[in-house]
């Protein structure tokens, strides 16, 4: 990034060089019409002082050169700077000097080329071809009241100025000739024609003039030029740092103020622009500080409402889960209570026609067995005994159905499950297939439970285990004390439960097996929420499954 | 006692009267002459214009029978070397009294001749060549302000606003006194400077419609050969009238111009003559105004411009022109 200083710096010191640039081409243009002027002026007071000089005159009148010496002399020696690069003058009859400077290398006749009588008459400033064809007159001038002509003359190289005056009779008192006209009277003559002797003319060579010019633009323009131009940059450069610091100030005031430190104020106490910037900059960050607490305010409140919120939020969850909970509890107690009221009528419909059944079937077999029957009739037997088989079934099915409704409220004493897990194990009748394992993480405190309805509960986890397992596999029963609960997880690597089975799994009547009533799991959990206990299912499918029992720990 | 009829007495009375008395007044007479002796006067002309010999005439009639002799008189022919030789001349005949007529001639004998009682005349705009010296005295050769001014109300009305075009190097005397005059005479004096003759038509245009009367100073740097007739011819076709010091101004197209008689110039510095030299000694009279004017005025100009001429050939000392 170009900062403003460098900027400011960078066009200043354009300015600065192009006005200086200005200056010194005005300076050196004024100079060189000043020196032109001198050269000018001199060359004017030459030729005048020759063209009024009496003997000049007399020397022209009388065609006479030797007069000349004298004002020659004259003229000369005024000439210090050695100037005067030729010398003519001459009447309409006669040359009578004609002299340049030893150091001209032109020849009086190539210079005279470019001037002739008839020049004078034509328009000034006329830029024209002399007749020799060496020489060119680029500038005229004439002054009309002491009648000098005035030319510049480019000739091989060299540059002269020309003066030329002519030599006239002596003039007329110029306040007796005012007199007269005031006074005058009709024999006063008009104008007196003055006579005209001859010309003088000079060249003043602008070799040294040139010499001058560069002495000035190098000890002169040169330096002012360095000089306007060194200064002018080295003063923008210290009016810059002046003028840019308290912006630089400010600007480092607004990065602290940008990250947040409000009560940065800035000091500066001008009475220009930038103290007015500063002054409203500080304005601006007071506001800024006021809206910047309010909000600060407001934000506080906002997250005080937030979290509010999130709390009521949470306990609207809770409660929603608790009413869930409820809701399903109450849902399943409904269920329950209807599947144990069909339960109990069903059961007590069809335990005495299938203990009518039994007692029969008993009676037949036993008489057939004392006639000999049996032998006769081996189909027959067959036959029996799949009645007698399914009417056992039926009638634990039937007691399954009266335990699930007559679900007693647990006698609880303290018991140890260790015993419990034995028992259970004992009472299940385990494939050979099937691999048990029993970890029992010690010490595992005594459990006030129903110890008759948690070994029902084990057996039922036990047998749905080893159903689950047809193929064999691994039974992993694990007891642990959990804070203040002991835990006994039944683990097996069977099939596993569809996850859409999870949600019902613990449901009367639903069951995913081909012979099951589905009354088993229904009720464990029962018994298990009696004793204020928790049944948790975790299964893949396909990977086996693992309830966990969780039963609270007597408080002695 | 006396006998009043008698002869002797009779004849002495005769004699006393018509002899001794004229007898003894001649004597004293042809004394006193001899006692002072007859006084020199040279006179100087700066040249040969008709306006110079005018006022010699004046002198020299004026001379005659004073007592005063005119010894030479020179002409510089308007050339100082001329005089240069003249003055060797007059030191040689050291004259009681010398008259310079003209600029040249005065400023020539100011400076050579300070010990011999000196008088000038005829010299425009006297005041810028410092003719001022306890011999020195002069007349001038323009009449007052003051003079001018009255004789241009009293003629021609009261014109307010009276152009002046001048060079301040040379008549910037005159205008800053002529201010206050105008003032006093109920004149709005509008001046113009230049510096050179280039600039007097372009400010005339300039200042023309302001004004309601031109007055033209003798200014070398105003009035030229080159600039004097368009004055004129300016002033007419604005129907402007002009007033001036020259006569010959007036014959250019001028309305009037107020003018000495060179004549009586003359005549009037042969009086002074007379008193400078019967009283030896007395210092210098300073410059005095000429005590007998002209006016000139140009009837076609008067016409153009729309001024009736009969109410002024009445006054005295009046020329028409042409």
């Amino acid at each position: 990034m170009v900062g403003i200083r460098t900027k400011l710096i960078l066009f200043m010191s354009t300015v600065i060089v192009i006005i200086g640039t200005l200056i010194c081409v005005f300076f050196l243009l004024n100079s060189k019409k000043q020196q032109e002027d001198a050269l000018r002026k001199f060359g004017i007071s030459l030729v005048m002082l020759l063209a009024q000089d009496n003997e000049v005159k007399n020397a022209l009148s009388f065609t006479q050169p030797a007069f000349l010496d004298a004002p020659i002399s004259r003229v000369t020696a005024l000439d210090r700077e050695k100037e005067i690069g030729y010398l003519h003058i001459y009447n309409p009859q006669s040359t009578l000097i004609e002299e340049t400077a030893p150091w001209i290398n032109i020849s009086m006749e190539e210079i005279l080329t470019s001037k002739s009588p008839k020049m004078r008459s034509k328009p000034h400033s006329a830029l024209r071809w002399t007749r020799g064809g060496g020489a060119r007159v680029i500038k005229s001038t004439q002054n009309p009241d002491v009648l000098i002509e005035e030319n510049i003359i480019v000739c091989s190289g060299n540059v002269f100025y020309d003066f030329t005056m002519p030599v006239l009779e002596k003039p007329a008192f110029a306040e007796e000739e005012f007199a007269a006209q005031i006074l005058g009277e009709d024999e006063t003559p008009k104008e007196k024609k003055q006579k005209t002797f001859g010309f003088v003319q000079v060249g003043l060579s602008q070799y040294k003039l040139n010499e001058r010019i560069n002495k000035i633009i190098w000890q002169r323009i040169v330096p002012m030029g360095l000089i306007i131009i060194s200064g002018g940059i080295g003063i923008t450069f210290l009016l810059s740092k002046y003028f840019v610091a308290p912006l630089k100030h400010m600007a480092s005031i607004t990065l602290d103020i940008a990250r947040g430190d409000l009560t940065r104020t800035v000091d500066i106490r001008s009475d220009d622009e930038i103290g007015q910037l500063s002054l409203n900059f500080n304005n601006m960050t007071r506001a800024l500080k006021v809206s910047y607490d309010e909000k600060e305010n407001i934000m506080a409140q906002l997250r005080e409402n937030v979290n509010n919120l999130e709390k009521a939020n949470k306990e609207l969850v809770n409660i929603n889960e608790q009413l869930s909970e409820t809701q399903d509890r109450l849902v399943r107690s409904e269920k329950l209570a209807v599947v144990g009221k069909l339960a109990s009528g069903v059961g007590h419909e069809l335990r005495n026609p299938l203990g009518a059944i039994k007692t029969a079937l008993y009676i037949i077999r036993k008489t057939n067995l004392n006639n000999n029957v049996i032998n006769n009739s081996q189909k027959s037997n067959q036959l029996f005994e799949i009645i007698e088989k399914e009417t056992e079934r039926s009638v634990k099915i039937v007691n399954d159905l009266l335990g699930f409704s007559r679900t007693a409220k647990p006698a609880v004493s303290p018991a140890d499950i260790k015993l419990i897990i034995e028992s259970s194990l004992s009472r299940v009748k385990i494939p050979a297939n099937i691999e048990e394992k029993v970890l029992l993480e010690e010490p595992l405190p005594l459990i006030s439970v129903d110890a008759t309805q948690i070994d029902q509960v084990f057996v039922n986890l036990i047998q749905n285990a080893c159903d689950a397992m047809q193929k064999g596999g691994l039974l992993t029963i694990h007891a642990r004390k959990e804070n203040e609960f002991l835990t006994v997880t039944f683990t097996d690597t069977g099939c596993g439960i569809p996850e859409n089975a999870k949600n019902k799994i613990f449901d009367p009547l639903f069951t995913t097996k081909p012979k099951g009533m589905g009354l088993g799991l229904a009720i464990s959990i029962n018994i298990i929420q009696r004793h204020e206990g928790y049944i948790d299912l975790k299964s893949k499918e396909g990977e086996g499954a693992s309830f966990i029992v969780k039963l609270p720990i007597t408080k002695t | 006692m006396i006998n009043k009829n008698n002869k002797f007495y009779k004849l002495s009375k005769g004699v006393v009267t018509y002899y001794i008395l004229p007898l003894l007044l001649l004597t004293s007479f042809y004394i006193s002459i001899v006692t002072a002796g007859e006084k020199t006067v040279t006179i100087i002309q700066s040249q040969q214009i008709a306006a110079y010999n005018e006022a010699v005439k004046g002198f020299k009639e004026a001379c005659r029978g004073k007592n005063i002799a005119i010894k030479e008189i020179y002409d510089l022919k308007g050339d100082i070397e001329e005089g240069k030789k003249i003055v060797q001349d007059i030191k040689a005949n050291k004259p009681n009294l010398i008259l310079a007529v003209g600029v040249l001639a005065a400023t020539l004998v100011k400076e050579q001749f300070p010990e011999i009682p000196i008088i000038f005349c005829m010299v425009v705009n006297h005041y810028r060549f410092n003719l001022q010296g306890n011999n020195i005295t002069g007349i001038s050769v323009e009449a007052s302000v003051e003079d001018q001014f009255i004789i241009l109300r009293n003629l021609l009305g009261a014109y307010k606003n009276l152009g002046v075009i001048y060079d301040i190097t040379k008549t910037g005397k005159i205008i800053s006194e002529a201010e206050t005059i105008a003032k006093t005479l109920g004149f709005n004096l509008i001046k113009s400077e230049v510096t050179s003759e280039k600039e007097v038509i372009p400010v005339l245009e300039n200042i023309i419609k302001k004004i309601e009367a031109l007055w033209i100073i003798p200014d070398s740097t105003v009035i030229t050969k080159n600039t004097l007739e368009a004055i004129s011819k300016i002033a007419l076709d604005h129907h402007l009238p002009t007033l001036c010091t020259s006569e010959a101004i007036v014959k250019t197209g001028a309305l009037i111009s107020i003018s000495p008689d060179y004549t009586y110039t003359g005549l009037q510095a042969a009086q002074i003559a007379q008193i400078l030299l019967n009283n030896p000694g007395t210092p210098s009279m300073g410059i005095k105004n000429p005590e007998k004017l002209r006016l000139t005025l140009n009837t076609q100009t008067a016409e153009s411009v729309g001024i009736n001429l009969t109410a002024f050939q009445s006054y005295p000392n009046i020329i028409l022109y042409p």
